[in-house]
């Protein structure tokens, strides 16, 4: 193995994994952008959602295949997915101790939140696809 | 203390010191844990609002099915709730932005910024209840607009 004299860390560390694995950075930036980008998206939708409640079918499917709605509902769709996904990730990182369950739940849940907002996008596109004018 | 000797305190079920249950958190405390619960509650909140567009996309029975049980008088004031929770991890969300600006990190300074969250939360939740309470006329008005369109397919 290599010697790494600059670092704190032990070789031993090294080899179970410990200490910082640098990515503290990139999560923290993410979520602050995240946040500060959904500001606009997530008025826009709680103002959608509250015009929304009980349309009929046709009503919904007509706003949602607006280019600017379809646009906007994406835009949502993917940046508080990620948001939630970097949130939840913290919160379960702190309170679940077990090695093994903290490491399937953080799995677990990515995989969940790609494959929902997949489903969502997959759906708005259809909707504007097949009912846009 | 390592895992092993951890796991020898919980088997010999030792009485441990009182604990959160006995404290009164400070409120700035509170507003702490409750910005992790109310993210966890709007990750709640966007699973909800997938199922909606997701029953659209799988068709008009589905899309059906789903509204007769989110309409009603209790999730109404659901949506009102969930609105409230939202605006509050908004709020809470700008003030730990300020937060790591360096601003407003005493103590006196996060009680009266969490003041703040709290009345904006409300301020925000009644805003967007009094702008959308009317809204039955203006998407029947939409509607009408766009209803020829679909009556022709």
């Amino acid at each position: 193995m290599k010697q790494n004299n600059h670092s704190i860390i032990s070789d031993v560390k090294k080899v179970k994994g410990l200490g910082s694995a640098h990515h503290g950075n990139g999560h923290w930036m993410a979520q602050r952008i995240t946040a500060i980008a959904s500001i606009p998206l997530v008025l826009w939708a709680v103002y959608s959602v509250f015009n929304l409640q009980g349309v009929s079918y046709l009503e919904f499917t007509a706003w949602l295949a607006s280019p600017l709605n379809a646009i906007l509902a994406i835009l949502f769709v993917l940046n508080t997915f990620y948001h939630a996904s970097l949130g939840t990730q913290v919160i379960v990182e702190d309170y679940i101790a077990n090695f093994v369950f903290r490491k399937i739940k953080l799995i677990a849940q990515k995989l969940f939140f790609i494959a929902l907002g997949v489903a969502v996008i997959f759906s708005i596109l259809k909707i504007a696809f097949t009912m846009g004018i | 203390m390592t895992e092993e000797t951890n796991k020898i305190v919980i088997k010999a079920k030792r009485p441990l010191s009182p604990h959160l249950q006995v404290y009164d958190l400070p409120m700035t405390a509170k507003m702490s844990i409750s910005h992790r619960i109310t993210g966890v509650i709007l990750t709640g909140g966007l699973v909800l609002l997938s199922i909606w567009v997701i029953a659209a996309g799988l068709g008009e029975n589905a899309y059906n099915t789903m509204m007769s049980l989110i309409d009603t008088p209790i999730t109404r004031f659901v949506f009102l709730a969930w609105a409230f929770v939202l605006f509050y991890h908004m709020g809470n969300g700008f003030r730990h932005m300020f937060w790591d600006l360096g601003i407003g990190i005493t103590e006196k300074a996060a009680v009266k910024t969490g003041t703040l969250v709290i009345i904006f939360a409300v301020a925000m939740t009644a805003l967007i209840w009094w702008l959308t309470c009317d809204c039955t006329t203006d998407t029947a008005n939409i509607i009408v607009l766009d209803g020829g369109v679909h009556e022709t397919e």
